[in-house]
């Protein structure tokens, strides 16, 4: 496959987490690239350009910033070059490497406009001349630091690809394939490109399609779908629970996406019907009841309290877990959940129950703030705890193991 | 920049100059293409060249023993620069070269490195554009490249447009000079079945002076298109009725031509472009599987011009590959020393660098 010639651009959350240490804080960092990416996605709709060239300059600002720290670009502590200018000139770029072109006159244009739209409302703010000038220079300049940047690596694929290759193979329907494209390009705004490759980010964004819509993919011989394509349920879930965290932060999403979830997944909503049931068959993973019991438990809770199950619904079960329980099980509980998440397929009834117990008290009765810190706590509890860093390190080679498949 | 002594000029691209360079570390020779960059006061500034951004993209994606290789990009002050492995000479030196006679092996043999090369540009869905012999490059070994992707793009898509200003005249398609915007692979096809009898004729097949010349030369040479033998042509933008005019038929024109040869190539210039012959096809046709061996590479005619230089350049080539051989053996000797020395502590390095590969 393609993407594996440029497998030096996939990093491990260590990695990244490295990187960001460095710079400016992790939740600035999340925050700058979620609202650099959604600018690129803002101006690219207004340029009328096609969403591959949206994904591809964006793809190449989480490039650029894994190289470079958006401390160096804030406009606050260089002058000359500022995020936005960084995230223009990746939007100018990817239009000429996909064959969608703007002239650039344009692009500042549009740039600009949507740059100050935010700040004076909806007002729109015309560019002088001088400003129109002095930002070519820079998107320029920085056209060229990105080419050297991103080491010339122009072509970049896309999880599209791959979600409509395997939706036509299975021939799902078209409703299906929209939620799954919609998912595909919210990660964008995460930085999941960075983790993973793109055909995982596809499936992933099919799993929760699949969720959201409540819809049966046909499998063979009572395997999950996932499984025939050879990928291991925990990188799936991986990936969903980052596409998830994107909903957390903006209430107005978190209202619109939740409870319709938990409504068109009607069948788990009480842990005991979940546990009770046995599963057709021993064998077969049931890997949604933790989360979907969790998803669901806040959505019928979220009414009363919004923040606190706002943060919870999307934050990883894992965490959940250990911030949840009492000081003195902290770490053996995080090893516990952490290990019966990765295995779903062996003694299933007694996980799912262990694990849903771990998950239903807690969240109710959790402080939002700390919630709101544990977000990227996968990260984290790398850094922090070396008994978890077993199990982390663990989870990319089953990745690895699944690309060759 | 500081890795490259450059030398000499070798010509201008289509968007920069082209030198001789050779690496320091290693004494490669090599060919450094400047890409310009306009200066900012200029209102067209747009930036990087767009056909240079297109022939980074398509190369990094490809890469075939028939496709330029491109060794490196860099960018030094406000230029990029890139690098390819420095070829010999071109197919249409040699087809000007007229104390070459070309040996119906060594054709089969440059056809089918050409056609391997194109596969292998629609395989990953990259349409060449411009193939003519000017752009089929020489390697060292005689290994027939595709170079000058400047015009190369992707297509897959049905709905792009594409610009029917593609190709040199000469070799390009009929659908191309009707005015097509949406076209496929068949226009390569088309310009390898023109580059097909060129190399057999030794002069250009259809050398028109202009498009409606060009169109003129493919009805007299091949008929007159109509609806029965390329449903659709009517309709095309800039359709022109040509008065009927019988095809000439190839074995008249080709006389030493072999069946094979002869329906290959009859194939190749199908007019109607969804009835050519695909590239993987064509590899596959009896031309390439009965009759006559093709040459080895190796052993393909030289320019007379270049066949002093070449035999030098092998030489040096040769000794450079001993040098390194000796090198590499040498490191590995004394690796294998220090193993001896200190065996245990370097497996533990080992097994941690594999442990961080696949953390990686």
């Amino acid at each position: 496959m393609n993407y594996k010639s440029n497998s030096h651009w996939f990093f491990s959350k260590e990695q990244v987490l490295k990187h960001y240490s460095l710079g400016i804080e992790l939740k600035l960092e999340v925050a700058y690239r979620r609202a650099s990416a959604a600018f690129i996605q803002d101006v690219g709709i207004k340029l009328k350009m096609p969403q591959l060239t949206i994904a591809t300059a964006i793809s190449y600002f989480h490039r650029f910033f894994i190289r470079h720290q958006l401390k160096d670009h804030d406009r606050f502590v260089c002058i000359n070059i500022d995020s936005p200018v960084v995230a223009t000139a990746c939007l100018f770029l990817a239009g000429k490497v996909e064959e969608t072109p703007r002239k650039l006159d344009d692009v500042i244009k549009v740039s600009y406009m949507i740059k100050n739209k935010k700040k004076d409302g909806d007002k729109m703010v015309a560019i002088s001349q001088q400003e129109h000038n002095n930002l070519k220079n820079k998107i320029l300049q920085n056209e060229h630091l990105i080419l050297t940047t991103i080491a010339f690596e122009l072509a970049v694929e896309h999880p599209y690809k791959y979600l409509l290759e395997y939706m036509k193979s299975i021939q799902g329907s078209k409703n299906l394939c929209q939620v799954a494209w919609n998912f595909v390009n919210d990660s964008l705004r995460t930085s999941l490109c960075l983790h993973y490759p793109p055909d995982l980010i596809s499936y992933a964004s099919i799993y929760l399609a699949t969720r959201f819509l409540n819809y049966q993919l046909i499998t063979e011989n009572k395997k999950e779908w996932w499984e025939m394509l050879g990928i291991k349920f925990e990188v799936l879930e991986d990936i969903s629970k980052q596409i998830l965290d994107l909903y957390e932060a903006n209430p107005l999403q978190q209202t619109a996406t939740i409870p319709s979830s938990s409504s068109s997944t009607p069948t788990s909503t009480s842990t005991t019907t979940s546990t009770s049931s046995p599963s057709p068959n021993p064998s077969q993973p049931q890997p949604l009841p933790p989360q979907q019991n969790e998803n669901s438990n806040n959505s019928n809770n979220s009414n009363n309290n919004t923040t606190t199950t706002s943060t919870s619904t999307s934050s990883n079960t894992i965490t959940t877990t250990s911030t949840s329980s009492s000081a003195n099980e902290k770490q053996p509980s995080l090893n516990e959940s952490g290990d019966i998440n990765k295995t779903p397929n062996k003694s299933l009834s007694a996980t799912t129950a262990n694990s849903i117990s771990h998950h239903i008290s807690p969240t109710s009765s959790k402080p939002s703030n700390r919630n709101s810190d544990h977000r990227y706590s996968p990260y984290k509890s790398t850094h922090h705890s070396n008994s978890n860093k077993r199990s982390l390190s663990r989870s990319p080679s089953p990745n690895r193991a699944s690309v060759s498949n | 920049m500081d890795k490259y002594n450059i030398e000499a000029l070798i010509g201008e691209g289509t968007y920069g100059v082209v030198s001789r360079a050779t690496v320091k570390a290693t004494g490669q020779i090599v060919a450094i293409k400047k890409i310009r960059k306009i200066l900012i006061q200029n209102q067209t500034d747009d930036g990087i060249n767009f056909s240079a951004i297109r022939e980074i993209k398509i190369l990094q994606e490809l890469k075939h023993d028939n496709v330029v290789n491109l060794l490196d990009i860099f960018a030094h002050k406000s230029n990029v620069y890139l690098v390819f492995e420095l070829m010999q000479w071109d197919l249409q030196e040699v087809i000007e070269d007229k104390s070459i006679i070309l040996k119906p092996a060594d054709i089969k043999s440059y056809m089918k490195m050409l056609l391997q090369g194109i596969e292998a540009c629609h395989r990953n869905w990259v349409l060449h554009r411009d193939l003519k012999p000017n752009n089929l490059l020489m390697s060292i070994n005689g290994d027939l490249k595709l170079a000058d992707f400047g015009l190369a793009r992707q297509y897959g898509s049905p709905n792009k447009v594409f610009s029917p200003q593609a190709v040199t005249i000469f070799y390009r398609a009929p659908e191309l000079l009707f005015g097509a915007k949406s076209y496929g692979p068949s226009v390569d096809i088309w310009s390898i079945g023109c580059i097909f009898a060129e190399l057999m004729l030794r002069t250009p097949y259809l050398p028109g002076t202009g498009e409606i010349d060009q169109l003129r030369k493919i009805c007299s040479a091949l008929g007159t298109p109509n609806e029965s033998n390329w449903p659709g042509v009517t309709c095309l933008p800039n359709y022109i009725k040509f008065t009927d005019h019988p095809a000439t038929p190839f074995k008249q024109l080709f006389t030493a031509a072999s069946d094979e040869a002869i329906d290959l190539i009859s194939k190749m210039l199908l007019f109607n472009p969804s009835n050519r012959i695909s590239a993987a096809d064509a590899l596959n046709h009896p031309y390439f599987t009965s009759g006559v061996k093709h040459t080895n590479p190796a052993d393909l005619p030289v320019p007379f011009a270049k066949k002093a230089s070449l035999l030098q350049q092998r030489q040096v080539l040769a000794q450079v590959q001993q040098q390194l051989l000796q090198k590499q053996q040498q490191q590995q000797q004394q690796q294998q020393q220090q193993i001896q020395s200190q065996p245990e502590p370097i497996q533990v390095d080992n097994v941690e660098q594999t442990q961080q590969a696949q953390q990686v």
